[in-house]
């Protein structure tokens, strides 16, 4: 009893750090119809920001996230309005193109700048859990979650009520009369990549604490993030976090009952079925 | 809208010249342009990662190459037939993919015209490559794994400094026998190296009376094994083997602590050899046990290189960093080619694969070993690590035990 009950503790925390990293990726595609292929990439460079504030700023990574975010959110809107607006209103492919060739760019840049050595944020709770009625809580896995609940509600919030967040949800809706409604589409656009960029870097934060990471992290990030957008459903506020907990629970589940062998199978299994039962997630808009 | 269109193309080709550029970072020629009173020239092809996710030990396997190539040239080069040839290594970056490992070695030998090879890192891109070596009749030694799958393909011009994937994990049960360790829990990743590890592990300690208690595979890149160690504690083994990657072994020290799982032993294939796993986990990494192929501290030693002491001095002076058994393999591998090419006196390939199949026991830095006729090695003894005060400490075999401590490990809680 006591194993099944620590593995489902174990299933939901791992939802919360697969849900925070596919905050982004969920809003970016579900917004712009953009498959941003450098997300593991943007996640994995912020967790080196976090290595290095610790190092020279003495800043503990989680009072650093606004600082971070920011930086994440300056620079996102840059990127998107510079180089993705250019080519975001072509077909899919160019975006896919585009995304492709920054997550090369970033990774090998990392590589440059940090050396292709494994790093770690280490800090002294990093490694250590929380008791409740003999279960284990790991306090970052516990964090992340509380995070990603805490970031779907304020996400929510500002889609639902304030002016930035319904320009952006009424441009997901349609570009064209949305612009007709004099709303500035590029900028728009900007905005939604600079605030996802934002969110990427604090799910970053979090798999830094949680893993070790090198420059070649990113890609499984990035397939993890794709896995549970479409679970999820894409541009929701609690998609990722429906999405990261599903397969969080079936992995670790279904990794004791079928052997850690299986975990793949289990998700892409999962995905597969989702694709023809429900195509847009389990959360997502009618298509 | 008209300058932020031109500012965009430049970024965008900013973003391009420097995709060209870091692509070709890939292949670089590291090759002293000096050639002295040599008589010439020996090229050797080696598609080794440079980028992707390989590059680490890639980069440590070009370092070992590397220092071999400036050694044999700051000595005037091979002597062969009586005259001196300079030696130059042509790494070519295989971007950690298989598939590139080969094209790379097709490439290098129909358009480059090379016909002498060290392998790329990793024994599935080593499998790869070596099919085109084999294709060519043109030797390839492994300097970057030993999985017993790359020899049991009746290959005839392949052969290597690594032992058997299978062998890693003997010094390590032999130690913890020595210690009264009775029940085992093994994990191990689903690459090629680490099945065969793991494989070869489990046969030894069950033919040495363990009790494996528990063992599974996990997929490569696993970023969650809290439930198998949920699983685990159940039942409580003395001691967890761990065969995977670098970030699965930090991945199970933090998660082991975090799930306040207590073990008397840890031990991995990979992951303590490396200086950042001891940074990355800090006094979590005391006490753990790691699998590895050469230490300095080994009393062995040759003429290109003298000891093991000199070896890792002359690396440290070179690259600025302390040797991992990576690169020392890598060295043996590229001095394995050079005894080769002087033994046969030739850099005729078949001349030089019929050389290294007739070495039979050589004296390296690295230790003693057989070439066996199917082109793998046998007989060399492997140490033991063990991460004490944040360094890698030879704990096995025989004489270093008196320095292993830490058993069983202090819990999580008390360090």
């Amino acid at each position: 009893m006591h194993l099944w009950l620590q593995v489902l503790v174990n299933g939901i925390l791992q939802g919360g750090i697969l849900g925070i990293s596919a905050l982004a990726f969920s809003l970016q595609w579900g917004v712009m119809n953009l498959i941003n292929l450098a997300h593991g990439s943007f996640q994995v460079l912020a967790a080196y920001l976090a290595v290095l504030i610790l190092q020279h700023l003495g800043l503990d990574p989680l009072l650093a996230v606004p600082l971070i975010f920011l930086v994440f959110f300056a620079w996102g809107y840059l990127v998107q309005f510079f180089l993705i607006n250019r080519v975001i209103t072509s077909n899919l492919f160019m975006t896919l193109l585009l995304t492709f060739g920054m997550d090369f760019v970033l990774a090998n840049l990392m590589i440059l700048f940090f050396t292709a050595d494994f790093k770690s944020i280490n800090t002294p709770y990093a490694n250590s859990s929380w008791q409740w009625f003999g279960l284990q809580f790991p306090i970052v896995r516990t964090l992340a979650l509380l995070f990603l609940i805490v970031l779907s509600v304020l996400l929510w919030l500002f889609l639902e009520y304030s002016r930035p967040g319904r320009a952006i949800r009424a441009t997901s809706m349609g570009m064209e009369p949305a612009r007709l409604m004099g709303l500035k589409i590029p900028h728009v656009y900007a905005l939604t990549f600079a605030l996802s960029s934002g969110l990427a870097a604090i799910g970053g934060v979090f798999f830094g604490l949680s893993n070790a990471f090198s420059p070649a992290s990113g890609g499984p990030l990035t397939v993890g993030a794709f896995v549970v957008t479409i679970l999820g459903g894409a541009g929701t506020s609690w998609g990722p976090l429906a999405g990261g907990l599903i397969l969080g629970v079936l992995d670790a589940v279904g990794s004791v009952v079928f052997g850690p062998t299986y975990v793949n199978v289990i998700t892409f299994g999962l995905l597969l079925i989702i694709l023809v039962l429900r195509p847009n997630g389990v959360l997502g808009r009618a298509g | 809208m008209h300058k932020s269109k031109r500012l965009a193309k430049a970024l965008v080709a900013v973003s391009v010249t420097l995709t060209l550029v870091l692509s070709g970072c890939g292949s670089s020629n590291t090759a002293s342009k000096d050639s002295g009173s040599s008589a010439g020239t020996i090229t050797i092809g080696a598609p080794v990662a440079a980028t992707g996710s390989l590059a680490n030990e890639g980069k440590l396997v070009h370092d070992g190459y590397t220092l071999w190539q400036n050694v044999v040239n700051k000595q005037g080069g091979l002597l062969v037939d009586g005259k001196r040839y300079k030696v130059n290594i042509n790494f070519q970056d295989d971007q950690s993919v298989a598939t590139n490992s080969a094209s790379l070695t097709e490439k290098m030998y129909t358009q480059d015209n090379i016909r002498l090879f060290l392998s790329p890192y990793a024994s599935g891109n080593i499998f790869s490559a070596t099919t085109v070596a084999e294709k060519h009749k043109v030797p390839m030694i492994s300097g970057g794994g030993g999985a017993k799958s790359i020899f049991t393909r009746d290959y005839k011009y392949v052969f290597s400094a690594y032992p058997y994937s299978g062998a890693y994990l003997g010094s390590v049960l032999d130690l913890l026998k020595t210690q009264g360790v009775k029940t085992l829990a093994f994990l191990h990743a689903d690459d090629v190296f680490s099945k065969e590890a793991d494989q070869g592990g489990e046969e030894y300690a069950k033919s040495h009376g363990f009790d494996i208690v528990y063992s599974a595979q996990y997929p490569s890149n696993a970023s969650d094994l809290t439930s198998q160690l949920t699983q685990i504690a159940q039942k409580a083994p003395d001691a967890l083997i761990g065969t995977g990657h670098f970030q699965e072994a930090v991945l199970l020290v933090k998660e082991a602590k975090q799930m306040n799982v207590n073990f008397k032993s840890i031990a991995f294939t990979v992951g303590p050899t490396m200086p950042s796993f001891a940074k990355t986990l800090g006094k979590d990494a005391e006490g753990i046990l790691g699998a590895s192929l050469w230490t300095p501290d080994l009393p062995y030693k040759d003429d290109v290189f003298g000891t093991s002491k000199d070896y890792a001095a002359l690396y440290k002076q070179t690259f600025g960093v302390d040797p991992d058994y990576h690169s020392a393999m890598a060295s043996a591998a590229a001095e394995l080619m050079g005894l080769a090419i002087q033994k046969a006196g030739s850099q005729d390939p078949q001349k030089v694969r019929d050389a290294l199949a007739g070495l039979g026991t050589v004296h390296l830095f690295d230790g003693d070993f057989t070439i066996e006729s199917n082109g793998s090695i046998s007989g060399l003894k492997l140490p033991v690590i063990q991460i004490q005060d944040g360094k890698a400490v030879t704990v096995w075999p025989g004489s270093f035990s008196q320095s292993f401590k830490d058993f069983p490990l202090p819990a999580w809680n008390k360090r």
